[in-house]
């Protein structure tokens, strides 16, 4: 027994259809609906809170940025100061002190022996690095020459002592690449028959980086 | 609600409707978005949350140490501003202010200056600041004078205890047989000197402004 059919009339029937169909299409949008809503609204109340926690934040820097740039500034300039004094220190580390050096010479050279001629020359050296990715070299190099006179019968001795006793110096020879004696000859200028002989010694310091 | 029933006015009604509330829509998602304000550091402003939190704390770690920054700027300031003033050649007047030092010196040793003319040292020229990296150039003069081996002793002395920055870097003492008081001594004497004017100027704007 079908009671639609037995108990509803035709138009009523057809009325019950659409209502159906009308309120099922409505449910629907009100979903769709809801849902965008729902969705838009999270989205939105969540970049609200960003938002907001981004300017709390912007403002703490903001706040903070005069210092903080004041500070960068100090700190730049402190290293650069640093670095300025740095490398006046190697100037001043690298420099031969003259006083000491002056000083221990007269002590080393014996009564027999007298000085002609003293001579020290510095030279501040750049060299490139030969293999990429070494530094290059900032040095400072000091030559040494000395020549004089030595009297007396045992000329030659006296030399030669003198030499061994300027390579033990604690400002010559412990602190130089080289110290010989590079030349020695009877001095015939004034007496052919004299024993007197002239001398000469040269030497390199080591090379200080500057 | 049946689209086909409206009437023309009705549809246009909704039209408008539903395009203002799209433009509501629009608006109050755009307000939600992170914007740039004016007056802030464009970084900053366009920055997002994360990349803020640690420019935040990169300023916390910084502003934590702001006494120490602050006390170690004024120190190596001050200090490098009395060397430059007591002990590096000026830019100006160079050979003036070395004439000053040297004559001093004599002076106090008791010896007379033969000569004193402004030496370019080989270095100063041969070498390649920039490529080496430095902010110093020197400055040099050749000294040429007679006295005792004694007395040159003293005369260095006197220049290196008053200035440790001071370079003998070349000395030549040729002995005198008949007098051994008057032997030739000839000195070369540099001083650092900052190679740039900016430099000089940048040391004298720190801490004045």
């Amino acid at each position: 027994m079908n009671l639609n059919v037995n108990l509803m009339d035709s138009p009523e029937i057809q009325a019950r259809k659409g209502f159906k169909k009308k309120h099922a299409f409505q449910g629907l949008g009100f979903l769709l609906l809801l849902g965008v809503v729902l969705f838009i609204g999270q989205h939105v109340l969540a970049n609200l809170k960003e938002k907001s926690a981004i300017k709390a934040l912007q403002n703490e820097i903001r706040l903070n940025e005069k210092k903080y740039n004041s500070l960068l500034t100090m700190r730049e300039e402190n290293n650069w100061a640093e670095k300025i004094k740095e490398e006046l220190e190697q100037w001043k580390e690298s420099s031969l002190v003259i006083n000491p050096l002056a000083v221990e010479l007269v002590g080393l050279v014996p009564e027999n022996i007298q000085l002609l001629e003293m001579g020290l020359a510095g030279e501040l050296v750049f060299r490139s690095a030969k293999v990429k990715g070494e530094s290059d070299e900032r040095l400072r190099t000091y030559s040494f020459s000395l020549a004089g006179r030595s009297e007396g019968e045992n000329s030659e001795d006296a030399v030669l002592e003198f030499v061994k006793k300027l390579r033990a110096a604690e400002n010559f020879g412990t602190v130089m690449e080289s110290l010989r004696l590079s030349r020695t000859e009877r001095e015939v200028r004034l007496n052919n028959n004299t024993t007197n002989r002239l001398f000469f010694i040269d030497g390199q310091y080591k090379e200080r980086v500057w | 609600m049946d689209w086909k029933s409206l009437e023309d006015k009705q549809k246009k009604q909704y039209i408008i409707l539903a395009v203002v509330f799209l433009g509501v829509i629009f608006k109050v998602v755009q307000l939600a978005m992170p914007s740039g304000e004016e007056g802030v550091n464009p970084k900053i402003a366009n920055a997002s949350y994360e990349e803020l939190d640690q420019e935040r704390m990169s300023h916390k770690r910084l502003l934590s140490k702001e006494e120490s920054i602050i006390e170690e700027y004024e120190r190596a300031i001050k200090e490098l501003k009395q060397i430059n003033e007591n002990y590096l050649s000026p830019k100006l007047n160079t050979l003036t202010w070395a004439s000053e030092k040297i004559y001093k010196a004599a002076k106090k040793v008791n010896i007379t200056i033969e000569t004193l003319e402004e030496y370019r040292t080989r270095s100063s020229f041969e070498y390649d600041r920039e490529k080496a990296g430095k902010s110093m150039e020197p400055f040099g003069v050749r000294v040429i004078t007679s006295c005792s081996y004694m007395k040159m002793i003293e005369f260095v002395s006197y220049l290196e205890e008053s200035n440790p920055y001071i370079s003998i870097s070349q000395i030549n003492l040729q002995g005198n047989d008949s007098n051994p008081q008057a032997h030739t001594l000839a000195v070369i004497i540099e001083w650092p000197s900052f190679a740039s004017e900016e430099d000089i100027k940048r040391l004298t704007q720190e801490g004045s402004s």
